[in-house]
């Protein structure tokens, strides 16, 4: 039975930094996607950016929790909650843009939580490439993913993008597969 | 007196613009910031001034409509700020009287022996202290209350032949009203044609989103990126990011 938590941190820890990597997987892995993601950032004494375009960073943090999954290493740039409308979370883990088509202020606002890290190692991730895909097209997504992870090269970050195999449409996989370094694809348990 | 063949660069210190600015500002440049309200002349104006003094430029600030004290107030909300950047005089906060040493006047110049009087207070201050930044926010404001706009023209040319000389990197703020022109069409009016550099700071509107935008429209003695930019106002100083085209 394949440990989809334990693929990723292979996965990541055989790259190293400053390769993007896009990892697709079916979306019944998605927790444990995650938990692999945070495993890893745990074990490398790492922090984590996360981009959130899907879910609302509030409702990640309370899953989390009850996953007893350890989040202090963890900052959010959550890009669904206000235009959603959404309540926000006040824990100070949490910067907010306004929707997930202002792509410059999501890039700002990493730059940003890096620069507050200072020398810190940080993980970002993007979640996910399908979220905003559905609200930007695959020429604006190539851009951004391009800058995003240009600017991220000379700070040793980890650029991981997630990409549900079920909604993964052909132009997608095709920018990825041209913007990214490496598609690295995560099966479930048979 | 800067040599104009090997002109030094004045790194305004904000990490983005500098580079789209090949390193900086030509020192004795005089910058015009301009803009509608509300998009961030003041903070790149004080982060420029705060960094400039944090890397051993003597720093002069001359406030024209918000007070020092308000102005200083906000200013430890920059995480790059240091108290002692004030308490050795390496970074000075002062309203126009205070430099004309004219407490009866209402805050800018209101005939035009003010001008003449403040041109030269100016020359004498950067010269006995050293001053290697000056920021004057706003310049617009302080000529609110003429009509004849040759005077104002004629504070910006003298301003421009004494900072050249004196190697002082000026930056000055300006004000346009939202219905004003468009960006380009600001570096086609008298005080753009003056200046050496030409900052404008704007809005971009896409689809329901609003951006805020820096474009450098013009800076002599450079080679520098006409594109525009988005930019953020953070703690951390003004942030910058190329404004994506989707391929168009």
């Amino acid at each position: 039975m394949a440990d989809v938590a334990a693929d990723v941190g292979t996965a990541l820890a055989e790259t190293g930094p400053s390769v993007a990597t896009v990892l697709q997987f079916p979306v019944s892995q998605y927790f444990e996607v995650l938990r692999g993601l945070v495993d890893f950032t745990q074990s490398k004494g790492m922090g984590m950016v996360y981009i959130t375009a899907a879910v609302p960073a509030g409702t990640i943090l309370s899953t989390f929790e009850a996953l007893d999954v350890e989040t202090v290493n963890i900052s959010f740039v959550d890009s669904i909650s206000q235009m959603m409308m959404s309540e926000r979370d006040d824990s100070g883990k949490v910067i907010y843009v306004e929707s997930p088509t202002v792509l410059e202020n999501i890039i700002l606002k990493v730059a940003y939580l890096m620069r507050r890290a200072g020398d810190k190692k940080q993980l970002v991730l993007v979640d996910s490439i399908n979220s905003l895909a559905l609200h930007n097209d695959a020429k604006m997504l190539s851009e951004f993913l391009h800058v995003l992870i240009s600017s991220l090269s000379p700070k040793e970050a980890y650029p991981v993008v997630l990409a549900t195999k079920e909604s993964m449409r052909p132009e997608i996989a095709e920018m990825l597969a041209l913007v990214c370094d490496q598609v690295v694809e995560l099966s479930g348990p048979e | 007196m800067v040599n104009n063949q090997e002109r030094e660069k004045c790194a305004s210190g904000i990490e983005g613009l500098d580079s789209i600015l090949g390193g900086g500002f030509p020192v004795g440049s005089m910058v015009l910031v301009t803009g509608v309200p509300g998009v961030g002349k003041t903070s790149l104006s004080l982060e420029f001034a705060i960094r400039g003094a944090g890397a051993g430029d003597r720093t002069l600030y001359i406030t024209t409509i918000e007070r020092p004290e308000k102005l200083l107030a906000s200013v430890p909300e920059f995480d790059f700020f240091r108290q002692d950047l004030l308490d050795e005089g390496m970074l000075t906060f002062m309203e126009v009287p205070e430099l004309m040493d004219a407490v009866s006047m209402r805050g800018r110049p209101e005939c035009r022996e003010d001008v003449l009087r403040f041109s030269e207070a100016l020359s004498r201050y950067i010269d006995d202290n050293g001053v290697r930044r000056l920021i004057i926010d706003s310049y617009s404001a302080m000529f609110h209350a003429f009509d004849d706009h040759g005077v104002s023209r004629d504070l910006l040319l003298m301003l421009s032949e004494m900072i050249y000389r004196k190697g002082c990197t000026a930056m000055l703020v300006a004000d346009v009203e939202p219905s004003s022109t468009s960006d380009l069409a600001i570096t086609a009016t008298m005080e753009s044609i003056i200046a050496d550099g030409v900052i404008v700071l704007g809005n971009h509107q896409r689809r329901s989103d609003l951006l805020r935008t820096l474009q450098v429209l013009k800076m002599k003695g450079t080679s520098h990126s006409r594109s525009k930019y988005v930019i953020d106002l953070t703690s951390s100083g003004v942030l910058i990011t190329p404004l994506l085209r989707g391929g168009a």
